[in-house]
C-alpha cells in the first residue's frame, strides 16, 4: 500500500483530520514530530519497517503522511504542498479553524488528491475544477 | 428541527472543554435517537457528527446499518457523508457489508459521474473479497468510461480490488496496459501507479509492460509520473539484465538534466539499487556464479554513472535543506558496498553530519560511517565517536565558561550553545545507538577489525562512563567475550576493571535512573576468573564485599560474591601478581615460594569476608543468598583450621590453599547453539516426568515443604556441593600444570611471567596516549599481536546451521494475494470452475510420480528370479500383469500431464504480448551484443534447434543448413550443445562434436564443429586456427587429410562463422577424456586455448536398446558395478521432458523409456580391447518438499530458493562400468544444472 494514512495535527498534537487508507486495528497513534528533517522512520507503532512518516509544518498545523517505500519522500513533500494549496483555494486563506469546523469538506477535498492510498491527481487546476463542479451540484441539491 | 448540526457539535465541544467527555456522551445519546429518525437529513447529519467523533476516538461501529441507509439516499451530500463514514468505520467483518453490493453497483452505473466517483472512493477502502468478485466486471468495464476522471478513479480502485480478489487481475491487466497509452495524463499516471504497486509485489508478471513504460519514460515530462516509472523499473531490473543496459542512458540523462531534486534522487537510488552500477572489480563478485560474472564485467557506462551519482549526492549532503541531506546519506549508504572508494572520498562531509542537530541525520550518518569502518580507520572513527559522547575536560570547561558568560551578559542569551557536543552528550538515544553500532562493527567476524585489544578494552570501559546511555549489559558481554578469547589482553583488562570496581564515582552513578553499573557483573567475573593478574587482592576484596555494593543489581552482587571468593583463594595461594618493586624479588628466591601472609592478615581477611557474607546471606535475592551462604560455609571451615607448626613460623594452612583448586581450569568460548546441539542420549526421554505429578493435593503445601528441605541441604552441604561441581572442571584440567603449588615452586616460570607482564604494562602506557585524529589512514601500530581464540566449543560432531537456513521468507498478505495469480497461466472470466480444474490437474501431478518406476524395478527383479528359478510360468504371468498395470498407470499419468500441458497451451498467448516484449529486448541485443551469459544462451538455443532438427529432418533452419551442409543428417543428430572454449572481447568461440563410430580397432572418429560468434563492432575478416595433435587424439580436416590451418570466411557483426573438422580419438579402457592445444589468430592477436573432448566421446553414436534389454543389462551386476547419484533443483518441473532430452543429448545417452516425471537412459561405449562399458541412468523429478530431507538437499534448496520458491528437484542416479566415466558424467550433469 502506497500511502497508508494522511493526518493533520495542530502544534499541540490535537488531531484535526485523520484519514486512514488501511483498515487499522485500533486508532489514534501519537506522533510528535520535533526534529528538523521532515522524515521519520517507521516503528512498531505505525506499520513496521517499511513505513516512513513524512510531514510538513504550516503555521499551527502539521500535515503528516504515513507512506511505504514505494513513495518518493520528496514527492510526498510536494504533494503536501499541493494539498495545502488546494485547501487554501477552497477555504480562501485556510486556517486551523476551517479544518476544525469543516472536517467533512476537508475529507472530500483530500479524496480528490489521494484515493484509497494512491495518488489520484497532482495537478492543481484539475483538482480545483472537480471541486468547483462538486460545489455547484451540492448547492443545487441542497 | 432542533437537532445539532455538525457545526453546533464542534462549537459545543469547544465551549465545554472542561467537561468534554460528558458533553459528548449526551450528544452521542442524541445521535442514537437521530439516526433512527426517518428524515434522511437528520440521519445524515447524525452520521456526519459520528464521523467527527470517530476522529476523536469514539466508536461508531454500531451505526453501520444507518450509514448504509444514508449511502442509499438520492441526495448527493447524503451519499457523500455515507461513503466517507463507511470508509472510516467499516471493517472486513462488518456484517452489513453484504447489503452494499447492489447499492454500490447502482451508484457505479449512475448517470451522475460524481456519484460514481463517491462509490469508487468508498469502495477503495471497504472492498472485501466478496465485493471484489461481484463488482470487478463492472469496474473493469468502467476502465473505458468516457470521462477521464472516472477512468483514473476506477484504475486506482481496482488495485484495492486486486488485493482482495486477485482473480480480477487476469481480465484487468490487459485493459490496464491499454490505459498506459491513455490520452489523459492523469489516467496514465494512475495506471503507472497501479502497475508500480503490482510490480513491487510480483515483478515477473509485469516485465512485458517494459516497452510501453520505457516510451513513457522517454517522452513524459510529468515529474510525478517519471518518479513512479523510475521506481517501477527499479523493481523490474533484477529480473532482466538487458533492461539495465537500456535504462542506463535515459537515467543518466534525467539525473543530469532534471531540475527536480525529487526526480534526480529517485533516479540515483534506482541506479544504485537496480544494479546499474555494478560492484567494483576488486570485490569478490565472481563467487555468485553466472549473474555475478555478468555484473562484474566492466561496463564503461558504469563508472560514469557512478561518478555522476556520487557528485550529485555530495551536493545533496552539502545542501542546507535537511531533507536532501538525509536522503543523500541514505543513498550513499546503499552505494557504499558497490563503490567504497568513491564514497570514502567524501568522508569529511559525512563526519560533519555526525554533528548535526537533527537526530535522523545523525543516525543516517552513523549508519554510513559504521559501514565505512575498516581495519585501518577503526581506531580513529571510534575515538571520534567517543569524543562526541564524552566531552573532554577542556570542552566542559569551555561550556562552563559559556554558561557563566551567558548568565552575566544578556546579549549572549540568544546564541546557540557553541557546539553540538553538549546536546549530544545528554541525548541518550543517540548515545545508545552509537555505542551499539561500535560494538556491532568491532565484534563482527570475531573482532576482525580490532588489532589492538588493550585499546578496545579501554574503549569499552569508556563507553560505560557515558552519561545517559544504557549499554551496561552489552558492554559486559563484549568484555567477557574478549577476555575469554584473547589471552594477551587479560592482564590489562583485569587491572583496568579493578580500577573500575574501585571507582567510587562510577558506583555513585547507581543514583541515576539510566546507568551502566550492570557492566560490573563482567568486571567482577573477569577479575575473579583471571585473579592471577590481580596486583592488590586485599584491597580489591574490600571493594567487592562492601556495604555499598548492595546498591548494585542482584546479578552483579552474586557475581561479586563469587569473584571475592576467587580472588581470596588466589591471594591465599600466592597466585596473584606480585607487587612491582621487583629488584629485590628477583634475587630473593624465597619470595616466590609462597607469599608471606601473616597470621593477622589471614585472620583479618577471613573475618572481613565472613562478616560480609553473613550479611549478604540475608539478601532478598535467592542467587545472592545462596552464593553468600556457600561462601560463608567455606570461610567458616577455613577459619576453623589449625595452622600447622613450621620452622618459619606461621604459614597459611594447607587445607585453606586447597580453596584455589576449586577454581582451576580454563573456560573456553562456547557456541551459542552448543546446548541445543547436544545429542539426546539414547534411552533418555526429555518429556517424561522425573517424578510423577502428585494428583490433586494442595500444591502450595508441597512446594513449601520442598522449599524447606532445599534450604537445609544448602546450608549443610553447600560447600561440598560446590566442590563437587568444580571437581569435573578440575578433572578436565591437567592437574600438575595448574596446581598452584607447582607454579609457586617453579621460580623460572614465574620469572618469565613477571617479565612479560612488565613489558606489557610499559606498552599499555604507550598505547593509551591520545592519538592524532587527522591520521585517518595511518593506523596506530598495535602494540602487541593478539591471538584471538575464534573456535567456539561445540558438542562432538555437531554442525552449526547457518542463519540463512533458519530465516524464512516472510511476505505480507497483499503480496501473497497479488502473487497468487500467475498472469502467464490460465485466465478466464469463469475463473472459479477453471481454477478448480486446474487444481485437479495439479493434484494428478503431485500424486507420487515414482510408483511406475518402482514397478519397473520390481519387474526387473522378478524377471531375474524367473530366469533362475524353475517356476517360470507363474512368475511370468505375474510379471506380465505387473507390466500391464505399469502401462495403465503410465497412461493415466500421461493423460494428466497432457491435460496440464494443454491448459498451459490454451493460455499460452498471455494477456500481455510476450513476443513484442522479446523484440524490445532483442533489438537491443543485436545492436549492442551483450557478452557472456546471453550469448551463451543464444548459442545453446542454436544447439537446441539442431537437436530438434535431428528429430524432425525438415525443414532445416537456414543458419544450420549452411553449417552442416557437408554432413549427413544423422551425423548432426548427436550434435547437441556447444561449449564455450574461448571468450574474448571481440568474439566467442564454441566447440561441439558428435561421435561417428569406430574406424579401426583403436580409433574412434568424431565429427566436430568450431563455432565463432562475432561480438565486436566491425565485421571480422577471418579467423585462422592451428590445432596441434594431442597425445591420444589427432585432428584432421573434414576429408580426412592432415589439418594445418583452418580458416573461416568473414564473420559479420553479431553473426556466426563455422569450421568443420574431424577428430580421431584413441580408444582406451579407462575411457579417458582427451585434449588438444589450439591457437586462434585474428587481427587483434593470437590466443591459445584447449579443445577438450570429454569421455562421452567414446559412446556409440546411436545405440538403441529396448526396455527389456535395458533391464537385462542392469540385472547383471558385473555390467555396472559403480553407482553414483546427483540431485539438482529446477525452477519448474513442468518442462521436465524437454529438460531430460537436452540433458541426454548432452551426455550422449539414449532415452530408453519415458513415463511421467521419470526417464531411464542408457549409453554404451563403442568398445575396444577393454570391452564394452555400459551406462544406465534413471532421472526422476519431484515437486520440492517443504522440508529438505538431508544436508545436501538443504544446500541445494538454498540455491533453489533464489530461483523461485515453487520449483522441483531432479535426481539422477547413474550406474556405470567405469569409475572414471561416472565422475565425468556427474560433473557434466553438474555443469548442466548450473545453466538452468
Amino acid at each position: 500500500m502506497a500511502i497508508k494514512a494522511t493526518l493533520i495535527f495542530n502544534n499541540t498534537g490535537k488531531p484535526r483530520i485523520m484519514q486512514w487508507y488501511q483498515q487499522m486495528a485500533s486508532g489514534n497513534p501519537i506522533v510528535s514530530p520535533e526534529s528538523a528533517c521532515n522524515f521519520l522512520e517507521g516503528s512498531a507503532l505505525i506499520g513496521g519497517n517499511d513505513t516512513k512518516i513524512i510531514y510538513r509544518h504550516y503555521a499551527t498545523l502539521y500535515f503528516v503522511f504515513v507512506v511505504d517505500s514505494s513513495e518518493s519522500e520528496l514527492g510526498i513533500l510536494d504533494l503536501i504542498q499541493v494539498l495545502v494549496e488546494v485547501l487554501d483555494k477552497a477555504f480562501v486563506n485556510v486556517c486551523e479553524l476551517d479544518l476544525i469546523f469543516r472536517p467533512d469538506d476537508v475529507s472530500s477535498i483530500l479524496s480528490e488528491i489521494v484515493s484509497g492510498g494512491m495518488v489520484l491527481e497532482t495537478n492543481l487546476p484539475n483538482i480545483c475544477d472537480v471541486l468547483t463542479a462538486k460545489n455547484e451540484i451540492n448547492l443545487r441539491t441542497r | 428541527m432542533f437537532e445539532k448540526s455538525l457545526h453546533d457539535l464542534i462549537r459545543g465541544i469547544r465551549a465545554n472543554a472542561s467537561q468534554e467527555e460528558r458533553f459528548i456522551r449526551t450528544c452521542l445519546d442524541e445521535m442514537r435517537a437521530e439516526v433512527k429518525k426517518t428524515d434522511l437529513d437528520v440521519k445524515a447529519t447524525a452520521v456526519a457528527k459520528l464521523f467527527y467523533l470517530h476522529m476523536l476516538g469514539y466508536d461508531m461501529n454500531w451505526a453501520a446499518f444507518h450509514i448504509i441507509e444514508v449511502m442509499s439516499s438520492h441526495v448527493l451530500w447524503h451519499k457523500r457523508i455515507g461513503y466517507i463514514a463507511a470508509a472510516i468505520s467499516f471493517r472486513q467483518d462488518t456484517n452489513v457489508l453484504m447489503l452494499c453490493t447492489n447499492l454500490i453497483k447502482k451508484d457505479l452505473q449512475s448517470n451522475n459521474y460524481l456519484e460514481a466517483a463517491l462509490a469508487l472512493n468508498g469502495l477503495c477502502t471497504i472492498v472485501t473479497p466478496d465485493l471484489g468478485r461481484d463488482l470487478s466486471p463492472d469496474l473493469i468495464a468502467m476502465m473505458n468510461h468516457s470521462r477521464a476522471y472516472i477512468r483514473k478513479r476506477v484504475i486506482l480502485c481496482l488495485y484495492k480490488v486486486f488485493l482482495k480478489y486477485p482473480e480480477a487481475l487476469r481480465v484487468a491487466v490487459p485493459r490496464l496496459k491499454d490505459r498506459l497509452e491513455d490520452s489523459d495524463p492523469s489516467v496514465v499516471s494512475a495506471a503507472v501507479n497501479v502497475v508500480c504497486e503490482l510490480a513491487r509485489k510480483n515483478p515477473k508478471s509485469y516485465l512485458p509492460l517494459a516497452p510501453q513504460l520505457f516510451t513513457i519514460l522517454n517522452t513524459s515530462t510529468n515529474n510525478w509520473l517519471l518518479i513512479k516509472i523510475v521506481k517501477l523499473f527499479g523493481a523490474l531490473c533484477p529480473l532482466e539484465p538487458r533492461l539495465i543496459k537500456k535504462l542506463v542512458n535515459p537515467i543518466t540523462n534525467l539525473i543530469q538534466t532534471t531540475s527536480a531534486m525529487s526526480l534526480a534522487y529517485e533516479c540515483i537510488l534506482t541506479a544504485i539499487t537496480g544494479g546499474m552500477i555494478s560492484a567494483e572489480h576488486d570485490a569478490s563478485a565472481s563467487v555468485d556464479g553466472a549473474s555475478a560474472t555478468l555484473s562484474s564485467t566492466d561496463r564503461p557506462t558504469d563508472s560514469i554513472l557512478a561518478k555522476i551519482c556520487v557528485s550529485k549526492l555530495k551536493v545533496f549532503i552539502a545542501d542546507s535543506d535537511q531533507n536532501l541531506k538525509y536522503l543523500g546519506l541514505f543513498a550513499l549508504c546503499k552505494l557504499l558496498p558497490l563503490r567504497p572508494k568513491a564514497v570514502g572520498e567524501h568522508r569529511d562531509i559525512i563526519l560533519d553530519c555526525l554533528e548535526d542537530n537533527d537526530i535522523s541525520i545523525r543516525m543516517r550518518a552513523l549508519e554510513l560511517v559504521s559501514s565505512m569502518v575498516s581495519k585501518k580507520n577503526v581506531v580513529v572513527i571510534v575515538e571520534y565517536l567517543i569524543k562526541q559522547l564524552i566531552p573532554s575536560e577542556e570542552d566542559e570547561h569551555a561550556n562552563d565558561m559559556h554558561r557563566f558568560a551567558s548568565s552575566t551578559s544578556s546579549s549572549l542569551h540568544h546564541q546557540q550553545p557553541t557546539s553540538a557536543k553538549l546536546t549530544l552528550a545528554s541525548d541518550s538515544t543517540y548515545g545508545n545507538e552509537v555505542i551499539s553500532r561500535i560494538l556491532a562493527f568491532c565484534s563482527k567476524d570475531t573482532y576482525a577489525l580490532v588489532a589492538d585489544f588493550q585499546w578496545y578494552v579501554g574503549a569499552l570501559i569508556r563507553f560505560v562512563k557515558v552519561r545517559g546511555a544504557v549499554v551496561g549489559l552489552e558492554v559486559a558481554g563484549q568484555l567477557m567475550d574478549v577476555c575469554v578469547r584473547v589471552e594477551g589482553v587479560r592482564d590489562f583488562a583485569v587491572n583496568a576493571l579493578t580500577a573500575l570496581i574501585m571507582d567510587e564515582s562510577f558506583l555513585e552513578s547507581t543514583a541515576w535512573e539510566k546507568n551502566n553499573t550492570d557492566v560490573l557483573f563482567a568486571a567482577a567475573w573477569i577479575v575473579g576468573e583471571y585473579s592471577r593478574y590481580v596486583s592488590n587482592p586485599q584491597e580489591l576484596i574490600q571493594y567487592l564485599i562492601n556495604p555499598r555494593m548492595t546498591r548494585l543489581s542482584a546479578t552483579v552482587q552474586s557475581s561479586y560474591v563469587q569473584a571475592a571468593l576467587k580472588v581470596y583463594a588466589a591471594w591465599l595461594s600466592g597466585n596473584t601478581k606480585q607487587p612491582q618493586n621487583s629488584d629485590l624479588m628477583v634475587l630473593d628466591e624465597s619470595a616466590f615460594k609462597k607469599p608471606s601472609i601473616s597470621k593477622e592478615e589471614f585472620v583479618g581477611a577471613n573475618q572481613y569476608l565472613l562478616q560480609g557474607m553473613s550479611k549478604l546471606s540475608g539478601s532478598i535475592d535467592l542467587e545472592v543468598q545462596e552464593r553468600a551462604s556457600n561462601a560463608f560455609q567455606i570461610l567458616t571451615l577455613i577459619n576453623s583450621l589449625e595452622a600447622p607448626l613450621s620452622l618459619d613460623g606461621w604459614t597459611v594452612p594447607d587445607a585453606a590453599l586447597d580453596l584455589a583448586t576449586l577454581f582451576v581450569g580454563e573456560l573456553n568460548p562456547v557456541n551459542p547453539q552448543a546446548q541445543s546441539l547436544v545429542p539426546v542420549p539414547e534411552g533418555l526421554d526429555l518429556d517424561a516426568w522425573i517424578h510423577d505429578p502428585e494428583p490433586d493435593v494442595a500444591l502450595d503445601e508441597i512446594s513449601e515443604v520442598e522449599g524447606y528441605g532445599d534450604d537445609g541441604e544448602g546450608s549443610l552441604f553447600g560447600g561440598e556441593k560446590k566442590s563437587g561441581k568444580k571437581e569435573s572442571r578440575k578433572a578436565a584440567a591437567d592437574r600438575k600444570k595448574d596446581d598452584p603449588f607447582y607454579i609457586g615452586n617453579d621460580p623460572t616460570s614465574l620469572d618469565k611471567d613477571d617479565e612479560a607482564s612488565k613489558t606489557k604494562t610499559k606498552k599499555t602506557k604507550k598505547s593509551t596516549k591520545p592519538r592524532d585524529l587527522n591520521l585517518f589512514d595511518s593506523p596506530p601500530a598495535p602494540s602487541t599481536e593478539y591471538a584471538i581464540n575464534r573456535n567456539d566449543e561445540l558438542p562432538k560432531g555437531a554442525v552449526v546451521k547457518s542463519l540463512k537456513d533458519k530465516l524464512k521468507f516472510l511476505e505480507d498478505e497483499d503480496t501473497m494475494a497479488v502473487r497468487s495469480v500467475d498472469l502467464s497461466s490460465p485466465a478466464s472470466a469463469a475463473s472459479d470452475t477453471h481454477r478448480l480444474g486446474w487444481e485437479v490437474n495439479r493434484a494428478a501431478l503431485l500424486s507420487e510420480p515414482t510408483p511406475q518406476l518402482k514397478d519397473v524395478g520390481v519387474e526387473v527383479v522378478r524377471k531375474k528370479k524367473g530366469g533362475s528359478s524353475k517356476k517360470d510360468a507363474e512368475s511370468e504371468v505375474s510379471g506380465g500383469k505387473k507390466k500391464k498395470k505399469t502401462k495403465k498407470t503410465e497412461e493415466q499419468s500421461g493423460r494428466a500431464t497432457a491435460a496440464v500441458l494443454d491448459s498451459h497451451r490454451q493460455y499460452d498467448e498471455p494477456a500481455v504480448g510476450a513476443n513484442h516484449v522479446d523484440e524490445f529486448f532483442d533489438v537491443e541485443l543485436n545492436k549492442k551484443p551483450s557478452r557472456g551469459a546471453s550469448i551463451l544462451s543464444e548459442t545453446s538455443n542454436v544447439a537446441l534447434m539442431s537437436s530438434t532438427v535431428a528429430a524432425e529432418p525438415e525443414p532445416l533452419p537456414p543458419l544450420l543448413a549452411s553449417v552442416f551442409e557437408t554432413m549427413e543428417a544423422d551425423e548432426i543428430a548427436g550434435l547437441s550443445s556447444f561449449k564455450l572454449c574461448l571468450e574474448k572481447e571481440e568474439f566467442l568461440l564454441g566447440f561441439d562434436w558428435t561421435s561417428l563410430g569406430r574406424t579401426s580397432e583403436e580409433e574412434i572418429c568424431l565429427s566436430a564443429c568450431l563455432l565463432v560468434y562475432n561480438s565486436s563492432e566491425v565485421a571480422s575478416s577471418s579467423f585462422t586456427f592451428t590445432i596441434a595433435p594431442g597425445s591420444n587424439c589427432r585432428v584432421t580436416s573434414v576429408d580426412g587429410s592432415d589439418l594445418v590451418k583452418l580458416e573461416s570466411g568473414p564473420v559479420p557483426v553479431a553473426g556466426f562463422g563455422k569450421m568443420l573438422l574431424k577428430v580421431f580419438l584413441k580408444t582406451n579402457s579407462a575411457l579417458e577424456p582427451a585434449s588438444v592445444g589450439a591457437t586462434c589468430m585474428t587481427e587483434s592477436g593470437v590466443d591459445t586455448f584447449a579443445l577438450t573432448i570429454p569421455a562421452m566421446a567414446h559412446f556409440a553414436p546411436a545405440c538403441t536398446i529396448t526396455p527389456t534389454g535395458f533391464a537385462e543389462c542392469l540385472s547383471n551386476p558385473a555390467n555396472c558395478p559403480h553407482a553414483s547419484s546427483i540431485q539438482f533443483p529446477v525452477p519448474s518441473v513442468d518442462d521436465f521432458s524437454t529438460l531430460v532430452h537436452t540433458l541426454a543429448k548432452r551426455l550422449r545417452l539414449t532415452i530408453v523409456e519415458e513415463v511421467s516425471m521419470a526417464v531411464s537412459v542408457y549409453g554404451r561405449s563403442i568398445g575396444s580391447k577393454g570391452g564394452v562399458v555400459h551406462v544406465a541412468g534413471l532421472i526422476k523429478a519431484r515437486l520440492k518438499a517443504a522440508k529438505p530431507a538431508n544436508a545436501m538437499m538443504k544446500a541445494l534448496s538454498a540455491s533453489a530458493n533464489a530461483a523461485g520458491a515453487a520449483g522441483g528437484i531432479v535426481s539422477f542416479e547413474l550406474k556405470c562400468g567405469s569409475a572414471a566415466l561416472i565422475d565425468v558424467l556427474i560433473e557434466e550433469v553438474n555443469d548442466f544444472s548450473s545453466t538452468l
